[in-house]
Order: structure tokens, then sequence, then C-alpha cells
């Protein structure tokens, strides 16, 4: 399946979802990433997420978050475990 | 009848579907105040670059055209960022599925070990005649 039928497939409420679990995790990858930063770095993130300028925004994360996909994937799948658990308990 | 009561529980509290999304609701709810409330005391960056990325992953998600607009998300997905967009959307609906599942299980579970319950009680042999 690709990733378009993929994304046709879900429900608005599935859309909803991802998008919930998404910033969730995401908070957990910058909070982290922003911690491992030496003080430049963090005053660089602060000029570049304080302008309009998105492709410097884009290529900051690219440059200081390389591994972002798998980062991400760790964080969300915590989360996922956190959840199913709470699930089982609740049901 | 056990049966029947137990397919009027099930309409009462919805279909799985929704039991799902209800249950959801509340472990999830409960995540977000805690990573509202965390947020609060988080540099000013960190919010920046969390709702700059939402709003990438946002835009992306709703609007079918995107998906194949590779164009305006290029920068985008070579930061991992669709990438990792997909990879959430696709534990997302793994959660909603186990959910879902485990409404549909429990109910049977419980139905089956009541009535197992049931039966022990009111004969001390069906348990050995099992083994």
């Amino acid at each position: 399946m690709s990733s378009n039928d993929f994304l046709e497939e879900l429900s608005p409420y599935q859309k909803e979802l991802s998008l919930r679990i998404f910033n969730l995790s995401i908070s957990k990858v910058l909070k982290n990433a922003y911690a491992s930063f030496d003080e430049k770095t963090k005053e660089e993130m602060t000029i570049i997420f304080n302008s309009d300028n998105d492709d410097n925004k884009e290529n900051f994360i690219k440059k200081s978050i390389p591994n972002f996909k798998e980062i991400l994937e760790k964080e969300t799948k915590m989360i996922e475990n956190n959840i199913k658990s709470e699930i089982e308990k609740k049901i | 009848m056990p049966e029947q009561l137990r397919n009027e529980n099930l309409e009462a509290e919805g279909t799985p579907e929704e039991q799902a999304q209800k249950i959801i609701e509340d472990v999830l709810g409960t995540a977000e105040i805690q990573e509202a409330v965390d947020s609060i005391a988080s540099p000013e960056a960190v919010q920046k670059s969390r709702n700059f990325i939402s709003e990438k992953a946002k835009n992306f998600l709703s609007v079918k055209e995107n998906w194949n607009d590779t164009k305006k998300y290029s920068g985008v997905a070579a930061g991992g960022l669709l990438g990792g967009v997909l990879i959430v959307a696709k534990i997302a609906k793994g959660i909603f599925d186990f959910a879902k599942r485990t409404i549909k299980k429990k109910g049977n579970i419980t139905f089956k070990e009541g009535y197992e319950i049931g039966k022990s009680i009111l004969d001390p042999n069906a348990k050995k005649d099992k083994k």
C-alpha cells in the first residue's frame, strides 16, 4: 500500500489522532534535542525560529537533528506503549 | 439471557469505534494536559519550532493535494518530517485498532469468563473436566 493510499484510508478522527500524537512526540524530540545543544546552537535556534524564513527553519532541523525520523519514531513508540497500557487498564 | 443483555450493553455504550475513540480521548487528553503544563516551562525556541513543525504536519495531512506536492514539501521531506508524519499516522492507526480490538475482545472474554465462572460455581466438576 502506498503512502497516499494509506492516508486516503484514514478517517478524519484518525488523522486528527495522528496529529495529536505527532505533537506529543515532536515536543519530546525538540525538548531533548534542545537540552543536548551547546549554547551557540541554542542561540542560533532562537534566532532562526524567531524569523520568517521557513527554509532556514527546515535546514536547522535537518542539520541539528540529523536522525530526526528515527528519534521521532522511538518517542512515538514510547507514547504508543503508554497509551496501550492505559487502554488495557481502563477496559 | 446474558447474550441479549450483553448486546444491549454494547449498544448503550456505542459501537466499538465510538468506544475506542472515547477511551483514547481519556488517555490522550491526560497526556496532552501534562504536555501543556510542561511546555509552559519550555524555552521559546522549543515552542516555536514545535509550532512550526506541527503546522507543517497539519497542512500536509489535511490537504490531499499536498501528498503529491513534492516541490512544496521537498525541504520538509528532506528533513525527515513527512516521513515522520507517516510513521506517526501508522502508529496512531495502530493505537485506534488496538483499542477497538481490545474492546471487542474484552467483551467476548467477559461474557465467556462470566459463563465459565458461573458454570464452575454451579458445577464443581466443570474445571476438572476442562483439565
